[in-house]
């Protein structure tokens, strides 16, 4: 299946509290990208109006725009892989028998947190390096530079912890 | 490392990582971890796809893509896109194939006003598909019509898709948005020309309908004045504040988002649920094509940094292709891809190459990139690997079988291809509305 589709259903009632946690702070992943995306919308449309009627214009708001977008993204990559939504090419997987797909599944999890795991460590090694340098982002807004590593490195930090799970409680089964 | 070496351990390792399972966005992770590594000097590289994979979406011109996606899933939430299908059919009598004419109508309209072909095809699958069914039409002629115009919101604007490929290919976004319209209505016409033909020769496949037909032709036209008319002040805020400078392409994307709030807001169909489920479907939808963006940006430029790409095109340059013969394997090679895997992969891969090829051949990339986008259209069809077949798969009741999806997108994949060649034959189907733009 191309465009996998929630394995979870949001009503569904966690018996445990770090269970039902998790899926709270999932679901507050996509929330924050729906309200940045629904901003970006606003302030955009604002610069436009502001500027045909001649009340100048939000100088900063394509720059502004720009970080949204990867906030957005980085924020509710973690929370389209726990709904299942990522795009995957299956036709081979498909074709296997039912004990070599969970096989398969499992490699591809620990495979993906490896990739993940290793993109995190060197998030947060580029963010250190960035704020020791102390360099800022001179542009209409200005701030440290390091700022910006930041939503990479929670996404691929997040992203890992997904992988792991998944792999540990063979959440992939559903989806095979 | 020769550059074939070089190409061989790049798409070898995504090819085989993609077989996996692994999903695309981290296959083209994992593919550039390793590039890094080799290519580009050690965890110097790694610290280098940090920065880039960062760098990649923080881009001004992309933000058209969740905002052209909030636009169909603004109208989809609200009920206002049922509304105008309804008002659709109310409008269509006593043609042959009603319901499947209404789909491609329904459909063209709905692509003008989103810019998600899932969200199209869903859309369409859950309204129409049980209704025809339900009626006896045969599935070629339910489903067909439903996943091809579903292809059609990658070409008409808004689209999303566009919007990437002309931000990847450095293709201006504003001249191929405008540049997808007439192929688009070009497909679409023949969509229909298809569907009525093959409904006149053989009435069975598609039942004379017992909806009673009004006399009156005011209540016939009055839904479709109130319900679908209207809408077309979106598509119109949207191409029209492009046109006339009001707006740059990415900034017109936003205006047509907030424009689909405010209809849908004067019909009294906005509620918060619905906008608030509107916002997360467009998360859903935006992040996953941004973020497969996000991994494979990196991808390209290792490609280039190993060699692969230069040497590659050395190769084929020394082969001395006229620019025809250029476009014409471009599109081959597209149409093949399109069966295995997705279009933003798709477009990942062949830029690299493609882009440099058709600058040097003096191929006009409007052209190109409108050829481009209906041969990945086509991809959504093609199985095994075609999304929109997929999409089907997961909207039809379930004694239709694969079989049956691969079938029924058969007549339609063979009508793209026709228009394919169309605008291989004519360019100016692709080229003339930009350049009247101009």
């Amino acid at each position: 299946m191309a465009l996998q589709q929630a394995t979870l259903d949001p009503s569904v009632s966690f018996r445990s509290p770090v269970r039902r946690s998790y899926h709270r702070f999932m679901s507050a992943c996509g929330a924050v990208a729906a309200a940045l995306f629904g901003a970006m919308a606003l302030l955009v449309c604002a610069d436009v109006l502001m500027r045909n009627l001649g009340l100048g214009s939000i100088a900063w708001s394509v720059e502004a725009t720009e970080y949204i977008l990867m906030i957005a993204t980085f924020v509710a990559a973690p929370w389209l892989l726990y709904l299942g939504d990522h795009i995957r090419v299956d036709v081979v997987v498909r074709a296997l028998s039912a004990p070599a797909r969970r096989f398969v599944g499992l490699a591809s999890d620990l495979a993906c947190f490896v990739v993940c795991a290793v993109l995190a460590w060197q998030s947060v090694a580029v963010t250190l390096d960035t704020a020791e340098q102390g360099s800022l982002v001179f542009k209409v807004l200005v701030f440290p530079e390091w700022w910006l590593n930041l939503p990479m490195a929670f996404s691929c930090a997040l992203l890992a912890v997904e992988f792991a799970r998944r792999a540990a409680t063979g959440a992939w089964r559903e989806e095979c | 490392m020769e550059w074939y070496s070089a190409l061989a351990l790049m798409l070898g390792l995504m090819f085989g990582l993609m077989a996996l399972g692994l999903p695309v966005a981290f296959t083209f992770l994992g593919v550039n971890l390793v590039g890094a590594w080799v290519f580009l000097g050690g965890e110097a590289g790694l610290a280098q796809l940090v920065r880039n994979s960062v760098g990649s979406v923080t881009s001004f011109s992309l933000t058209p893509i969740p905002l052209f996606v909030l636009m169909g899933e603004v109208l989809f939430h609200t009920g206002l896109a049922f509304r105008a299908i309804e008002a659709i059919e109310r409008l269509i009598a006593r043609l042959p194939g009603r319901l499947s004419v209404v789909s491609v109508l329904g459909g063209t309209t709905f692509a003008a006003l989103s810019g998600s072909t899932i969200a199209n095809t869903a859309m369409m699958g859950g309204v129409m598909l049980p209704e025809m069914l339900r009626r006896g039409y045969h599935p070629t002629l339910a489903m067909g019509p439903i996943m091809a115009v579903g292809g059609i919101a990658m070409l008409i604007p808004p689209s999303a898709l566009a919007v990437m490929l002309g931000s990847l290919a450095g293709i201006s976004i504003a001249q191929l948005l405008i540049g997808g319209i007439l192929p688009g209505l070009v497909m679409a016409g023949c969509f229909l020309a298809y569907v009525m033909i093959r409904c006149r020769i053989d009435p069975q496949l598609a039942p004379v309908d017992d909806a009673p037909v009004s006399p009156d032709a005011w209540t016939r036209w009055k839904p479709f004045l109130r319900d679908v008319v209207p809408l077309f002040s979106i598509f119109a805020a949207v191409v029209g504040s492009m046109l006339v400078g009001w707006a740059s392409p990415t900034e017109s994307a936003a205006i047509g988002a907030v424009a689909s709030v405010i209809a849908t807001a004067c019909y009294g169909a906005l509620s918060f649920a619905a906008l608030k489920k509107s916002l997360i479907e467009t998360a859903r939808v935006s992040v996953v094509i941004l973020f497969v963006l996000v991994a494979s940006t990196t991808f390209a430029q290792i490609l280039s940094f190993s060699g692969a790409t230069s040497g590659a095109l050395g190769l084929i340059n020394a082969l001395e292709l006229s620019p025809l013969m250029l476009v014409l394997g471009m599109l081959a090679i597209l149409l093949v891809l399109g069966c295995v895997i997705d279009q933003i992969s798709m477009m990942m891969i062949t830029l690299p190459f493609f882009m440099p090829l058709a600058n040097a051949a003096g191929i006009d990339p409007v052209w190109l990139g409108v050829l481009m986008l209906v041969a990945m259209e086509l991809g959504l069809l093609t199985p095994p690997f075609g999304l929109l077949l997929m999409v089907m798969q997961s909207v039809a009741p379930p004694p239709i079988q694969l079989r049956q999806i691969y079938a029924a997108a058969a007549p339609f994949v063979a009508i793209e291809v026709a228009v394919l060649a169309l605008i291989v034959a004519l360019p100016w189907l692709a080229v003339g509305l930009p350049r009247l733009m101009q």
